[in-house]
């Protein structure tokens, strides 16, 4: 006696006579053979005893319903005992013929089974995709892109588990594990260090039951290193500007499997200068200097970037270092002088931002001797008067912030030497000197004169005027004395004559500002006939 | 394990020559398809032992077996399809069946011109694995007279095998793909410029695909090249000129190296090729200027970006007719002439950036200054002076003296500026020991004194008598000078004496005279010496003298 269940039910029963069992296979080939697809057919007939029109339509429901829930297992028995089963079938079709609906109706009734018995691939997924694309890169780079996708088919028979079916298959052959021991034909650098995940979708269609991802892995050949790195430099030379400048210009990228930890570590054990100095190299044998003109460095946590933008030059100049100008004004008509404009500043990060950076700055600043800088140049310009060590103009400002220390400072030629008590001594001599006295007279209305040499000379007159200005250490009265010497120096260098005299003189303070002194001292003497 | 079927009859046998493209049989396949019986001849007992036997057909049904029809081998095939028919099932189950069975071509005209090593490489394969193989050259010569040629290839396999034999199926496709991508290409292209390019080694970029799944392989193979060099040049010019004076030309260019290291090729390329950018430049400067000017060999800007990873350096150098650019330096000048109450006033100002680094850019314009500025500063003034007068019309001699000079360095920049005023005004010095004098007199004259008889007491009555004294009244001459001494002489004893020689050489109206009062003041620190004198003289005239 054979028995046919459906659902674990003899669907027959009571309906029709066990039906004939039609069997056909097709071999499912993705490259091989991935499945065997059954489908069943269950041909009978619904008959019985005096078969109404009504009674055939009550059997035709109930085989219907009988077969109206999917994915169940289907058995043949014999005897109680199964000689053939498919754990689970569905149910894609039952058809009846043409008939009158009396005493017999034919049916047929068309399963589909992919027995997991005959499955040489992954049971429960068809249409199964595991694409690798390996592709060079413009920068160097290799990708590999992992496509992979799969169409579940149902395996359960309470649940619907073919879009898990489909996941679970996508699972097993994505991954980097899953490809690392793929190797590509030509294209090399894909070997030591494992690559980055550059990209990673996944595309889910729930109603068809196709789960898919793509993964793109970066490979870089150049460093077999965590994370990628490129860079490109750009170098500038310009006659105007006569300084090399090296800008390079970077990134390093952690993908989506390396956290930004690790894409820190691979940027901060990057040496900048090193890759900027070696790109230099290729074309100039000048060094770079240690220090950055400008750097800039971004971070995006969420994509795993950080890029970078380093410009060096290969100006020697130390750190911190001065920008000055020196400038010599030479006149004929007029006083020359001499003025030191510069600024002191550092190259780099932060130099200032502790007091230690700060305090090297104005160290440098402080025992910088400007004036022996300007002097250099005063004396290679020509110019050999003196050069007032004292500048009459100076002005410093300071930035801490910024910084930057400025320095200007403005000298002037001088004739006198300045004592070192003084910030400067202006002086103005006065000489009427002897001359003879003559006398001239008309003769008596005659048309005549008469010039009578009265035999003697005028005193000579000298006047010393000026001012000069105490410098503030200095102690007043030292001061004073000091001019007062300085005026007495003069009086004997330039008061010539016998029988001197001391005239007039005097000394004032301004109650305003009482290191500066006004003077005015005169002598008289008899000196020695002045001619011409 | 062989797929064996007892008890089939034939039904039909197709067999299709199957090709790569249109002329190359690489396999043939056979279509059979079968009909016969499962059959018990003893033990009857229902249905079982019949779909035992379905069962045991179809569970030995894997791919690729060898295919046995009641006996007789057909070789090794796969089942496409097998279909059981419904029955009573008892003694006997008819089933159809259909199989494809391969066997290889004749792949002899494969060996021709052309085709050279396809022959033998793919023998070497099992060519009956192939489904089916594409593949096309592309040669497209590109809008910079570049060369980019590409070929795609793509092929289905067949295992032959288990799964488990997938990863040798891989390696088959990488076989046949390496075999046809290295075999020796010799059919040429239309464009017979580069008949043998095939054989340059130069960097080929690849794209590969696998199919694990199914099998399914493309690759792409794709370079660009020039020429037999292992690199690619490509560089343009451009040519400015600005107010018909200066002309600049520029040549913007880049190297890519296309063979296995690619950026060394291109450096050395760039190494090689770029020294010579002045002369490229001044040939295309000559052709379309003429040789009226000549491009200056110093290179105003030079510009190189390098990315090591493409293997490629862009840079772009510019040239210029300027005479600003000599050597060493780049030297700037304005000469300019102010006219004011007579006096000319010609400058000159001008800027000195050194070529090179910080230090040596400024010693170089600093010696540039002092051995090819300042000591024929001269020299161009006066030149350019004369090129003034003859503008204004000025045809008398002026003599120019040098009234005042700056200059400033810059050491940092490399740069030193400077400048020079010259001066036809007289009282500047040339040399001596002032540069610059200013003197002044008033003559209060030594008129003749007269006695007048007026007319009815009327001395302004125009018949009023003068009659001539004789004698003349006593005049007063005074000089004032001011004098700068020149730098080398500040001597007040020595400002003296060159104070009294310009008094002693200056004109006084009388051999009588008598100096009757000097002053001297010397003011230190504006560098003025200012000496006065007043002389009293005589001089006798007549009524009718005419005053000078």
């Amino acid at each position: 006696m054979n028995t046919i269940y459906y659902n674990n039910l003899n669907v027959f029963s009571g309906i029709a006579p066990t039906p004939l069992v039609q069997l056909s296979e097709e071999p499912v080939r993705y490259g091989n053979l991935w499945a065997i697809a059954e489908t069943i057919t269950l041909n009978g007939q619904l008959t019985g005893k005096c078969q109404t029109f009504s009674q055939l339509l009550a059997k035709q429901n109930s085989l219907i319903s009988n077969f109206s829930s999917g994915f169940k297992p289907l058995t043949i028995d014999q005897d109680g005992s199964t000689i053939y089963s498919w754990p689970i079938t569905k149910v894609k079709n039952i058809s009846f013929s043409p008939a009158r609906y009396s005493q017999l109706l034919d049916f047929s009734i068309v399963l589909e089974c992919y027995d997991s018995g005959k499955f040489s691939g992954y049971y429960g997924i068809i249409e199964p995709k595991n694409e690798i694309i390996y592709a060079n890169q413009e920068n160097g780079f290799v990708t590999l892109t992992h496509n992979c996708s799969a169409k579940g088919i149902n395996t359960n028979t309470s649940a619907t588990g073919a879009l898990l079916n489909a996941k679970n298959y996508v699972s097993t052959i994505s991954g980097w594990d899953n490809i690392s021991g793929f190797t590509p034909a030509f294209i090399s650098g894909t070997t030591g260090f494992p690559p980055i995940l550059s990209s990673l979708k996944e595309t889910i269609d729930r109603f068809n039951n196709v789960y898919s991802l793509s993964e793109t892995w970066t490979y870089d050949p150049a460093y077999a290193q965590s994370g990628l790195l490129r860079f490109t430099n750009s170098i500038k030379s310009g006659v105007q500007d006569g300084v090399i400048e090296v800008a390079i210009n970077g990134s390093v990228e952690g993908g989506k499997n390396l956290s930004i930890g690790n894409v820190r570590t691979r940027f901060v054990a990057t040496n900048v200068y090193n890759l900027a100095s070696g790109a230099l190299t290729d074309f100039s044998t000048q060094p770079l200097n240690q220090s950055p003109l400008s750097l800039s460095i971004s971070e995006d946590s969420f994509q795993n970037v950080i890029t970078f933008d380093y410009t060096y030059d290969n100006n020697p100049e130390s750190n911190p270092y001065l920008i000055s100008t020196i400038s010599i004004n030479k006149s004929k008509t007029s006083r020359s002088s001499a003025s030191f404009d510069g600024t002191f500043k550092f190259r780099g990060n932060c130099m200032c931002n502790n007091e230690s950076g700060w305090s090297a700055l104005e160290s440098i600043a402080n025992n910088y001797d400007y004036y022996s800088a300007t002097l250099t140049k005063w004396t290679g310009f020509g110019m050999v008067t003196n050069l007032s060590s004292y500048p009459n103009s100076t002005s410093i400002t300071k930035n801490k912030n910024s910084c930057e220390i400025s320095v200007n400072m403005s000298f002037q030629e001088i004739v006198l030497d300045v004592p070192d008590e003084l910030e400067y001594i202006d002086v103005t001599l006065d000489i009427q000197p002897s001359v003879l006295k003559y006398d001239a007279k008309p003769v008596m209305e005659q048309g005549t004169w008469y010039v009578l040499n009265l035999g003697y000379r005028n005193r000579a007159k000298y006047s010393i005027n000026g001012s000069a200005r105490i410098k503030a250490c200095t102690d007043q009265a030292e001061g004073l004395e000091v001019i007062r010497s300085y005026i007495n120096t003069l009086a004997g260098e330039y008061v010539i004559g016998t029988d001197k005299v001391l005239e007039a003189g005097s000394i004032q303070e301004q109650d305003s500002d009482n290191k500066l002194i006004n003077f005015n001292f005169t002598w008289s003497a008899l000196g020695a006939e002045f001619t011409i | 394990m062989d797929l064996l079927f007892s008890s089939a009859s034939l039904l039909g046998l197709n067999y299709e020559f199957e090709f790569i493209g249109e002329n190359f049989n690489f396999r043939n396949r056979k279509d059979l398809d079968i009909e016969g019986d499962v059959i018990i001849s003893s033990g009857y007992s229902g249905v079982r032992p019949i779909w035992s036997g379905i069962s045991g057909i179809i569970s030995t049904q894997t791919d690729y077996k060898n295919i046995v029809l009641n006996g007789t081998s057909f070789g090794s095939g796969r089942l496409n399809s097998i279909s059981f028919q419904p029955g009573v099932d008892v003694r006997r189950k008819k089933y159809s069946a259909s199989f494809s069975v391969f066997s290889s071509g004749n792949f002899a005209n494969l060996n021709q011109s052309g085709y050279s090593g396809l022959y033998t490489g793919f023998l070497a394969q099992d060519v009956r694995n192939i489904e089916s193989l594409d593949e096309t050259f592309d040669f497209q010569v590109n809008d910079d007279r570049t060369f980019t040629y590409n070929r795609e290839l793509s092929f289905n396999l067949q295992s032959g095998r288990t799964s488990a034999d997938l990863d040798t199926l891989h390696s088959k496709a990488k076989q046949i793909a390496t075999f046809i991508f290295q075999s020796d290409v010799t059919f040429p292209f239309l464009n017979s410029e580069y008949p043998s390019f095939y054989e340059t080694q130069g960097k080929k970029v690849y794209t590969e695909n696998y199919d694990l799944v199914n099998s399914q392989y493309s690759f792409s193979e794709t370079f660009t090249f020039q020429n037999s060099n292992n690199y690619i040049w490509t560089y343009d010019y451009s040519l400015n000129t600005e107010d018909g004076s200066e002309t600049s030309v520029v040549e913007k260019g880049t190297f890519k190296g296309v063979n296995l290291s690619n950026y060394a090729a291109a450096l050395a390329a760039f190494n090689t090729n770029f020294p010579a950018s002045y002369s490229r430049c001044s040939g295309i400067y000559n052709y379309y200027y003429g040789t009226g000017c000549v491009l200056k060999n110093i290179p105003i800007s030079i510009e190189i970006n390098r990315d090591n990873f493409a293997g490629s350096i862009n840079y772009t150098v510019n040239y210029s007719t300027s005479n600003k650019y000599q050597s060493g330096v780049v030297w700037d000048y304005t000469n300019s002439c102010d006219n004011s109450d007579g006096t000319y006033k010609v400058s000159e100002k001008g800027s000195i950036v050194g070529l090179g680094v910080r230090t040596g850019k400024y010693n170089a314009a600093h010696s540039f200054y002092l051995t090819g500025v300042a000591p024929t500063v001269g020299s161009r003034i006066t030149g350019y002076f004369t090129g003034v007068k003859t503008i204004l019309g000025v045809s008398c001699d002026l003599d120019l003296v040098e009234s005042a000079s700056s200059i400033t360095h810059a050491e940092f920049e490399g740069k030193v500026d400077y400048s020079f005023d010259y001066s036809t005004d007289s009282r500047l010095r040339s040399s001596g020991v002032y540069g610059y004098v200013e003197t002044n007199y008033s003559d209060d004259l030594s008129v003749p004194l007269i006695n007048t008889v007026g007319i009815l007491g009327d001395r302004n009555s125009e018949y009023a008598i003068s009659v001539y004294r004789g004698n003349s009244s006593l005049g007063q001459y005074q000089y004032s000078i001011s004098l700068v001494p020149s730098g080398d002489s500040i001597d007040i004893n020595t400002l003296t004496l060159a104070a009294k020689d310009e008094v002693s050489t200056s004109l006084i109206p009388s051999s009588e005279y008598y100096l009757s009062d000097a002053s001297l003041n010397y003011d230190f620190n504006n560098k003025k010496f200012n000496f006065n004198a007043k002389y009293d003289y005589v001089l006798y005239r007549t009524l009718n003298n005419v005053l000078i």
